[in-house]
């Protein structure tokens, strides 16, 4: 059973002589419950495979097949859905939105899916307690350190209870110790089922996943267990 | 996602950028308060153009020459008894000026001198501070009663009582039989005398047996056409064509009208150009809202918003503007009503079909120009919209 399937994926950017090869005849799988780390330098495609794997963007050639579904055959409605209920996304950058507060940025996908209030409100004090930001919930991302920030990043990922999550360098912006943190959130939460795919450039985080592809121009040049 | 969803984000964001807000709306309340005030003012201004028509009543018909400088020929006692045979007819009445020197006690003035009969009394709704005004008798015996109008008493008899005291009008004696109030109508300088003796008396007296105009009234205003029609062709047909000018109300007040319309046509079209330059406000400031936003679009699209998401999203911020903007120049709107109504001194009420179709308009203008902005969001690449700092 796999959550992710992907054969022969390419993606170009613009024509001609300009045109930039971002992801070259990737092949990968990733089962049910797994945990997959994407290595690789910058500008190495680790992003723009990310995109694709989100639904955020859309290949140039090959195939990719999500929970067994052909994503070249969903309409754009069915991929806004897709990313709304399957897939939690966590950014480097957080992406919390600055005038909302981590309340309100949590509950910001439950309102595109129509949840009543009563609900989101209850959803989200569940997902700040396990997070341990409860004493945070009315504060404005710009009142919260960058560990805080991805807490309130992960809880809004989870929030739809999504069956994959997408992690752009979830450490990248945080100092060993909150990266660590986070990383452990990360592993709890596959432990309990949900399937990760992690991007990072960082060998030490790499090494909590099962497994490991390592990207260079766009290419895989490595595969095999993380460890 | 639900209404109140679109709502609260729109409000937030209005919150937020406050001093955006004021001046994004400034555009729209302009246009709104001009709006109410043009066409409350002018609503007004016709209500009292109209109440000042109707107390000369707009079943009133002036009949008199065309060339009023012209031989005093025309319009006399048998026009009178023609016209009484018209059917429809309610009151004739004569009228023939003079000027004439008025005294009492020593005191002297000009005045002009109205020779008519007792149905002028009853067109005019004529009110009395003293006695009443002259009688079917008075014509009939051509007696030397005179009604005075408030000007002429006052500058006569001071604070004293006229009624029944003998005036000297060109050395003739005259009892006078009562004193008009003075007509509120804007319009009574230019018809009323100063004192009113009946015709058969002026005739005697001035030697005149020509009526500057005859007045008639019509039972009804359905029945002021036929009237019109039947007194026009029995007179014409006595003066021939041309010889007669026939002055009727109902054709004044549909004047006015026509010129209160224009009025309210240009000024209104002044406030719809400001509405309009209001909407273009909301569009630009749309545009660049949409354009500091772009990553926070991004974001809210990989967290799944879909494109009627984000197009209702930034159509109820503009919607907002516009309509916090109406209601805004609704309250201004009234007040400056208010105000100007005073200025001018006419009564105006603020009006409500007005006000809510000005509410209605710029909500309309708000989704039609928050529309390009609106839609402009919504097909952003989410990728792209990520990627922008």
């Amino acid at each position: 059973m796999c959550m992710i399937e992907v054969r022969n994926l390419s993606k170009t950017y613009g024509r001609g002589e300009a045109c930039v090869h971002a992801v070259k005849n990737i092949s990968l799988k990733v089962k049910k419950g797994g945990f997959l780390a994407v290595m690789g330098a910058s500008g190495s495609g680790k992003t723009t495979l990310m995109n694709i794997l989100g639904c955020l963007d859309t290949q140039t050639k090959g195939e990719y097949y999500f929970d067994n579904t052909d994503v070249r055959k969903l309409s754009p409605e069915s991929k806004v859905h897709l990313r709304n209920k399957r897939i939690g996304f966590i950014f480097q950058s957080f992406y919390l939105l600055p005038m909302l507060t981590a309340r309100q940025n949590i509950e910001l996908p439950m309102v595109y899916s129509g949840v009543p209030p009563k609900e989101r409100r209850r959803k989200s004090a569940e997902l700040l307690e396990m997070t341990g930001l409860a004493n945070r919930a009315s504060h404005l991302p710009g009142e919260l350190s960058g560990g805080q920030k991805q807490r309130v990043a992960i809880a809004r990922a989870l929030v739809n209870s999504p069956s994959l999550i997408l992690a752009d360098e979830p450490t990248g912006n945080l100092d060993s110790k909150t990266g660590a943190d986070i990383v452990e959130i990360l592993k709890a939460l596959n432990e309990l089922g949900t399937t990760i795919v992690l991007i990072t450039h960082e060998k030490a985080v790499a090494s909590h996943a099962k497994d490991l592809i390592v990207l260079k121009d766009g290419r895989i040049v490595e595969e095999g267990e993380a460890k | 996602m639900r209404f109140r969803d679109y709502l609260g984000m729109a409000l937030h964001q209005l919150i937020k950028n406050r001093m955006r807000t004021v001046l994004t709306i400034i555009g729209i309340t302009i246009g709104v308060a001009s709006m109410i005030t043009v066409i409350s003012v002018s609503n007004g201004g016709q209500a009292m153009i109209n109440d000042e028509l109707l107390k000369f009543g707009t079943n009133r018909i002036w009949l008199l020459p065309s060339d009023l400088q012209g031989p005093e020929s025309m319009l006399d006692m048998r026009d009178v008894e023609m016209l009484k045979g018209v059917s429809g007819i309610k009151d004739i009445a004569p009228s023939v000026y003079e000027k004439a020197y008025l005294s009492y006690d020593g005191g002297k003035i000009v005045s002009d001198v109205v020779g008519t009969n007792e149905a002028l009394f009853r067109i005019e709704h004529t009110n009395y501070i003293e006695g009443m005004g002259l009688t079917k008798n008075d014509i009939d015996y051509s007696r030397r009663r005179v009604v005075l109008s408030r000007d002429a008493k006052e500058k006569l008899f001071g604070n004293s009582k006229a009624l029944g005291q003998k005036v000297s009008i060109n050395g003739q004696k005259f009892t006078v039989a009562g004193v008009e109030d003075d007509n509120q109508s804007i319009y009574a300088s230019f018809f009323s005398g100063k004192c009113y003796i009946p015709v058969t008396t002026f005739k005697e007296l001035f030697g005149k047996k020509y009526f500057n105009e005859i007045s008639i009234t019509a039972l009804s205003t359905e029945a002021l056409n036929g009237v019109i029609k039947a007194s026009t062709s029995m007179l014409l047909n006595r003066y021939g064509d041309g010889s007669l000018k026939i002055i009727n109300l109902t054709q004044e007040i549909e004047n006015a009208k026509n010129i209160l319309d224009i009025f309210t046509i240009v000024v209104g079209a002044v406030a719809g150009v400001a509405l309009l330059v209001g909407g273009i406000g909301i569009m630009n400031i749309m545009l660049v809202t949409v354009k500091e936003r772009t990553r926070e679009i991004g974001i809210r699209k990989a967290l799944g918003a879909g494109e009627h998401h984000i197009l209702g999203q930034f159509l109820a911020e503009a919607l907002f503007y516009a309509v916090l903007g109406g209601l805004l120049g609704v309250g201004i709107g009234a007040l400056t009503t208010k105000l100007s109504s005073s200025i001018i001194g006419v009564k105006s009420e603020i009006s409500m079909s007005a006000a809510f179709l000005s509410v209605l308009f710029s909500a309309t203008v708000g989704i039609l120009f928050g529309l390009i902005p609106a839609y402009k969001a919504s097909k952003l690449n989410p990728v792209d919209a990520l990627r922008h700092e």
